[in-house]
């Protein structure tokens, strides 16, 4: 028996009751105006299926996806238009956070984080969220973990 | 009356110690003791452990976990399956494997930790109780540091196979990182062999302890504090060498040294013999098993060098 075998696989394993999880933020996201069709639903469940084997990730329950639209159909700078693919991104640029952040931080908390600098800081822009805010707080994670292991080692 | 006695289907040589239980579940399902269905059970149940320790470990705030944690995790189920199955005859393992009894076997083997961590407490004190005043800074940080590392850092939970000490003073004749033990068993195998190795050297008196560090020092052209041995090895070796010419026991210094001058290779299971009979009286037995264990490295040594000025590069001899 290979023990790489029992580890859990980067992918739920069951495409549909993701796409079903992401269609269900639909009912939050309509009060906004804001729908996902079920092909971008899907779309999205692969991408964030890629980035977790990309990142060498393993899932444990729950969706990052269905996390971030149910937070951020509340922007004022989302549109219809532009819904599906900000969400893709902002997968993308959540995925990353997660590994520069040193899994110091939980998802909640860094869809609540990335929400209110995109929303308060950044104007709408994910440029922005990604090249400014996200690169001061990936320096502030490092500087407090490295901190504390000088003390650990003190 | 004489019970039957079964032979164990397995042959305890062919599992690993350092993942025994995963070694021991190919085994099985190899030699049709355990069945797809069995296995099926036992992997589940495995899967339950890793995905609440995974949980816990993301403080449930996390919905996927990087590759290399999610190992060490499941790394720290089977490490806790195996400190349970190692202490208990293979038979037993395999029947509770059977039964799919793995639940029982994680708890068991975090009683066993538990256990082991509250022997390393006490182990510790009595070794620090017996330090010796060694000028070997690897030494000083395994007295003074690093245990307080292990009790700050060590996680039985997450990382168990990490003791979190980083000690480098070796032990007599091996690096420390020899021991084949992890986690909290190296730490207490670790101390163990030290509180052996602290009440040898707590019989001599700590002058003649100085003067030995000294001299050691000399033969390498240094000061004792550059020097990175173990001090109960340099203690034992002079103990070897002054039995091998008849000096006293637990003489360490010699004033003269010619009986060594035209001494033979000894014989390991000879001199284990007569040095165990000279010092029978003096060290406990766990000490005198600990020593004699050393012997045929000793010989070893002493075969490599030919001639007193050989050997006194080596020992600290007149």
């Amino acid at each position: 028996m290979e023990f790489e075998t029992l580890l859990p696989k980067s992918s739920s394993g069951d495409r549909d009751t993701e796409v079903k999880l992401l269609m269900e933020t639909n009912r939050t996201s309509g009060k906004y105006g804001l729908q996902l069709s079920e092909q971008q639903a899907g779309e999205l469940v692969s991408a964030e299926a890629s980035l977790c084997a990309e990142g060498e990730r393993i899932r444990l329950g729950g969706s990052a996806a269905a996390l971030l639209a149910e937070t951020f159909c509340k922007s004022s700078y989302l549109s219809q238009q532009e819904y599906a693919e900000s969400l893709l991104l902002l997968l993308d640029i959540f995925y990353t956070a997660k590994e520069e952040s040193l899994e110091l931080i939980g998802d909640e908390e860094l869809v609540q984080l990335l929400f209110s600098w995109f929303e308060h800081r950044c104007g709408g822009s994910l440029e922005l969220l990604q090249s400014r805010e996200l690169e001061y707080f990936y320096r502030e994670i490092h500087d407090r973990a490295a901190g504390g292991r000088r003390s650990q080692d003190a | 009356m004489l019970e039957p006695r079964c032979v164990c289907p397995v042959d305890p040589g062919s599992l690993d110690p350092r993942n025994y239980t995963l070694s021991l579940l190919g085994v099985c399902e190899q030699a049709g003791l355990l069945d797809a269905g069995q296995c099926r059970g036992i992997r589940q149940v495995l899967d339950q452990q890793f995905q609440e320790l995974a949980a816990e470990y993301t403080k449930r705030a996390s919905s996927t976990l990087p590759r290399t944690a999610a190992r060490q995790l499941y790394d720290a189920v089977l490490f806790r399956c195996d400190a349970y199955l190692k202490t208990i005859p293979l038979s037993r393992s395999i029947q509770l494997l059977q039964e799919g009894q793995v639940q029982l076997i994680c708890r068991r083997g975090t009683e066993c930790m538990l256990d082991a961590f509250a022997r390393c407490k006490i182990i510790f004190r009595q070794v620090y109780a017996l330090r010796c005043p060694f000028p070997i800074d690897a030494y000083t940080y395994a007295m003074e540091h690093a245990f307080d590392r292990f009790c700050r850092s060590y996680s039985a939970r997450f990382d168990p196979r990490n003791d979190c000490m980083g000690v480098d003073y070796p032990l007599l004749g091996r690096p420390a990182y020899a021991l084949t033990e992890e986690g909290v068993w190296f730490v207490e195998a670790y101390y163990s062999s030290l509180l052996l190795e602290n009440q040898l050297c707590r019989m001599i008196p700590a002058s003649a302890l100085e003067a030995l560090f000294a001299g050691y020092a000399r033969i390498y052209h240094c000061q004792p504090e550059d020097l990175h041995i173990n001090g109960a090895e340099l203690v034992v070796n002079q103990l070897l060498a002054g039995f091998l010419f008849g000096a006293e026991p637990l003489q360490v210094l010699f004033a003269e040294a010619d009986g060594l001058r035209c001494l033979g290779v000894p014989d390991a299971p000879a001199l284990t013999e007569a040095f165990s009979c000279r010092y029978a009286k003096l060290f406990p037995a766990p000490l005198l098993a600990y020593v004699a264990g050393y012997i045929p490295q000793f010989l070893q040594e002493w075969s490599l060098r030919r001639g007193y000025r050989s050997l006194a590069n080596w020992l600290v001899l007149p």
